[in-house]
């Protein structure tokens, strides 16, 4: 089992300013207006894009993660934190908006509030769209939080026929961040491979009410992954036959 | 862990890794920490959109190295295929001994 290196505190990690409180306080002012017509309407457990229910566009999603995701500077959210459920219904509503939440997401690159660019930049990563290439690569050089600049790195890998350029060069060499310079060589070790259109396509089918579903006494919610040579793994197939130990890690490197 | 596998195996359970990147980023990983990845003896699969840690309610839960990962959690699936333990950690570094485990499964076997 790969042994993780401890998170050290690190100064330049980000951490939430007296100004993203701000943001939070101005996120619960609007709430009281316009978006709160939207949240209304859609309900905010409603499955978004489903048969039924009222569709929401790409500025409702980063709405609802503005309002559902809490900053914090701790490295683990509380255990009754519902934001990490709001960041994944927010990528998988924004995954199966697909082209049309491009523009809308190029624009939340230049929000205010860090956490929403963040998200803006992850949600890019996965729907890896060239139209976004020029303003992630500002991103990448300017954006004054380093995980906006980490998830647009991703970014612009996953687009695909990312070649070595000055300011990858630059960001690798002279980040304050040190991860920001790992995430560009992750980027270039894709040697110019697009991200694998599978990865979408599990959020695009992301059913919201299978979040959070395993309860000790119940069954497993079942799944198939690869492994890191390709060999697909089915938990259901050791059914009848074996006990599993399933290890969630966050595969340090 | 590793050198308890063959106790893993004895006690009739299979050990699946999840971790949540993209499988050049688990290769790299795994060659990082000292692994060859043609030659694991536990499979360490990719779960590259979060979706399964998301089904297991891990997902986006720890910022480790500035990006938001799993909360590192272990469960217990009993050959019926039920959930019988849950561990999520409180901190990066909180998850159960190999004994604490393998007294479970031992726990299992009994039943």
């Amino acid at each position: 089992m790969p042994r993780p290196s401890v998170p050290a505190d690190r100064p330049d990690l980000p951490c939430p300013t007296r100004r993203s409180l701000t943001m939070n306080a101005r996120s619960r002012i609007l709430a009281s207006g316009a978006l709160l017509v939207v949240l209304t309407i859609a309900g905010p457990s409603a499955a978004p894009g489903q048969e039924g229910a009222p569709a929401v566009d790409a500025a409702g999603f980063v709405e609802r993660f503005r309002l559902g995701w809490t900053a914090t500077k701790e490295h683990m959210r509380p255990a009754d934190d519902a934001g990490w459920k709001v960041r994944m219904e927010t990528l998988g509503g924004l995954v199966r908006l697909g082209d049309a939440a491009v523009p809308t997401l190029i624009r939340a690159l230049d929000d205010p509030e860090p956490d929403v660019r963040v998200l803006a930049a992850q949600a890019l990563s996965y729907l890896a769209d060239g139209r976004a290439a020029d303003r992630l690569r500002r991103t990448l050089a300017e954006d004054g939080d380093a995980a906006a600049r980490l998830y647009a790195a991703d970014a612009l890998g996953a687009i695909g026929g990312l070649r070595p350029s000055p300011l990858l060069e630059k960001v690798e060499a002279e980040d304050a961040n040190r991860d920001v310079r790992a995430h560009v060589r992750f980027a270039l070790e894709r040697d110019g491979k697009p991200l694998d259109d599978e990865v979408r396509s599990s959020l695009r089918t992301l059913d919201p009410r299978k979040l959070d579903a395993a309860r000790v006494g119940e069954r497993a919610p079942d799944f198939t992954l690869d492994d890191a040579l390709g060999k697909a793994y089915r938990l259901a197939d050791f059914r009848g036959k074996q006990a599993v130990v399933l290890v969630f890690i966050y595969g340090d490197t | 862990m590793r050198d308890r596998l063959g106790d893993f195996r004895a006690a009739g359970a299979e050990v699946l890794v999840i971790d949540p990147h993209e499988s050049y980023r688990v290769r790299h990983m795994l060659k990082e920490a000292g692994f060859d990845p043609e030659d694991l003896h536990v499979p360490v699969l990719a779960d590259p959109a979060n979706v399964v840690s998301a089904s297991y309610g891990v997902a986006f839960q720890m910022r480790i190295h500035t990006e938001w990962s799993n909360r590192p959690a272990v469960f217990v699936i009993d050959r019926t295929g039920v959930i019988r333990s849950a561990h999520r950690a409180k901190t990066f570094d909180d998850r159960p001994t190999p004994a604490d485990l393998l007294g479970e499964l031992a726990k299992l076997r009994a039943d």
